[in-house]
């Protein structure tokens, strides 16, 4: 274990988890103290989706801009401008007095923390070789299913310790500070640039043709005129080849409808179990976090899947998701009252599993990596998240849509059927999705026997 | 990614609790809810964001550039 963290990228995926976890923590603690915040601010149902929705606009909003500044100024810099941000707005939070400067502090909130995804997934992208990406990623990604599920475990007591929610937000806004000095310690945007790595590291990393090969300065991909402009690792890309790409499109569409049935699922989640399962409610809100706990194993394995067993393939993980969504939620739309509930449990562990094995979900910093260049990867992620964080946004109103009034009370089937749709789609647009390993479409190579196609990136990965 | 905005379940919960007086609610006034530490409150928040400052000035100034290798 010692030597594992004597190694750089190790430390640095270490610091980019703590960052990214303290992040999910921070976000999902607002949640879980709402039902004392809702008392001691006197608010109702309208307010309290005010509160909610503004901070989801003000990430949603700052997606395509996070992208840009992450490969502009560097991630490290953007990552401590995010959790030393969101820290200071943590508590200002505590010293609201009313639901509107509540919303208006969660807008700001929201803002700082849209900037961290960006910055954690390219550090991830660059820091590992394509053969440990997906491991290495999923690692950083099991940070926000273990944070929702430890919240209500740190949040609640400090709340109640303490005699007020104000002091839980006081000291969350503390959690942000040790990350801070580790990013300062541990963090350098690139490999190359670090002085304490070793040559056979960076070997490890960037091989040692790719090291000999390029030793250029020119850190935008975007700017760079040739190859050797360039640092070890990446490729030209050129702004066009990023916005106007076809993969980028379609993890769009894929990001806004897998985070659409993801969202809206795990949120209505109680309110299905308590209004159509006729659930205590305790065991109505323990059905979210079997989701997330699916969503943690789903996380690792994919990465582990995708690294080893299919050798650095992406999109079949995602293939196999979007059909396990299809199936996980198709299944639980036809649950009623009185279904066993280990059978409830198994399920939606099984759509929280299916539903990390999606675009939104994990491999996607990895992937772009791939299918651009690890310097890339800021730009293009704003542009994928700003797909999914558009779906959250109408996955609240479309699913209270569709529920349905009976005798025997709200029936959710409708709102089921949807997101298992939503999977059907995302499966057609991750379907499309070129694999760069075989050079084409993973269905496509499939139907053809094992043949691979004739994919190219614009600019090859090697100087002329 | 994910799921991008909160834990989900609470927020359900949240709107399905009963309106009564928690122990951990607290008074809507600020002021009021800290009481007799507010200057404490107030001296907490000083203090992190001039560390927070602190370490975004520190790593502002460093320049990162080709390093000599081991």
């Amino acid at each position: 274990m010692t030597g594992v963290f004597s190694q750089r990228r190790y430390q640095m995926l270490a610091t980019a988890w703590a960052a990214w976890f303290v992040n999910y923590l921070d976000r999902t603690k607002t949640a879980a103290l709402l039902p004392l915040i809702i008392v001691s601010l006197n608010m109702n149902t309208h307010q309290t989706g005010q509160v909610l929705f503004w901070f989801f606009l003000g990430y949603a909003c700052v997606q395509p801009f996070a992208g840009f500044f992450t490969d502009l100024i560097g991630p490290k810099k953007m990552l401590a401008v995010t959790i030393g941000a969101f820290s200071v707005f943590t508590w200002t939070m505590a010293f609201v007095g009313d639901w509107q400067q509540l919303a208006l502090r969660n807008l700001l909130f929201g803002i700082a923390q849209g900037f961290e995804v960006t910055a954690g997934s390219r550090l991830s992208a660059t820091w590992f070789p394509v053969s440990m990406r997906g491991r290495a990623f999923a690692i950083h990604q099991t940070a926000y299913a273990i944070g929702p599920i430890l919240v209500p475990f740190i949040a609640v007591p400090i709340a109640q310790w303490t005699g007020s929610w104000r002091w839980s937000f006081m000291v969350m806004s503390f959690f942000g500070l040790p990350v801070l000095w580790a990013i300062d310690k541990f963090i350098t945007d690139r490999p190359e640039r670090d002085p304490r790595i070793t040559r056979q590291e960076l070997n490890y990393i960037f091989g040692e043709e790719e090291l000999q090969a390029k030793h250029g300065n020119v850190l935008d991909p975007a700017r760079a005129h040739r190859p050797d402009e360039l640092p070890p690792g990446e490729r030209l890309t050129p702004y066009h080849e990023i916005f106007l790409n076809r993969n980028v499109a379609l993890m769009f569409v894929a990001g806004f409808f897998t985070l659409l049935a993801n969202w809206g699922l795990t949120t209505w989640l109680p309110t299905y179990g308590v209004q159509q399962l006729k659930l205590p409610l305790l065991i109505a809100g323990t059905l979210s976090s079997v989701a997330y706990l699916g969503t943690l194993c789903g996380v690792i394995l994919g990465g582990l899947l995708s690294d080893l067993t299919l050798k650095t393939k992406r999109t079949p993980v995602w293939l196999i998701g979007n059909l396990l969504v299809v199936v996980a939620i198709g299944y639980a739309s036809t649950f009623r009252q009185g279904v066993p509930l280990a059978l409830a449990y198994a399920t939606f562990f099984a759509a929280g599993f299916a539903t990390s094995w999606t675009t939104t979900g994990t491999l996607f910093a990895p992937y772009l990596s791939e299918i651009l260049t690890p310097g890339a990867v800021g730009r293009s992620l704003g542009v994928v998240v700003l797909g999914s964080m558009l779906g959250s946004a109408v996955a609240q109103p479309l699913v209270a849509s569709m529920v349905v009034q009976t005798p025997n009370g709200p029936d959710f089937h409708r709102a089921f059927l949807m997101f298992a749709a939503c999977g059907v789609v995302g499966f057609c647009c991750c379907a499309a999705l070129l694999e760069p390993c075989v050079r084409r479409t993973y269905l496509g190579y499939l139907l053809s026997g094992g043949r691979e196609g004739t994919w190219q990136p614009p600019s090859p990965m090697q100087a002329a | 990614m994910a799921t991008a905005v909160a834990h989900a379940s609470s927020v359900i919960m949240a709107l399905a609790a009963p309106v009564a007086r928690m122990r951990g609610a607290g008074p809507q006034d600020p002021v009021q809810d800290f009481g007799s530490l507010w200057g404490f409150a107030v001296a907490l928040n000083v203090i992190n964001t001039l560390i927070v400052l602190y370490f975004l000035v520190k790593m502002w100034r460093q320049k990162e550039g080709p390093a000599p290798l081991k």
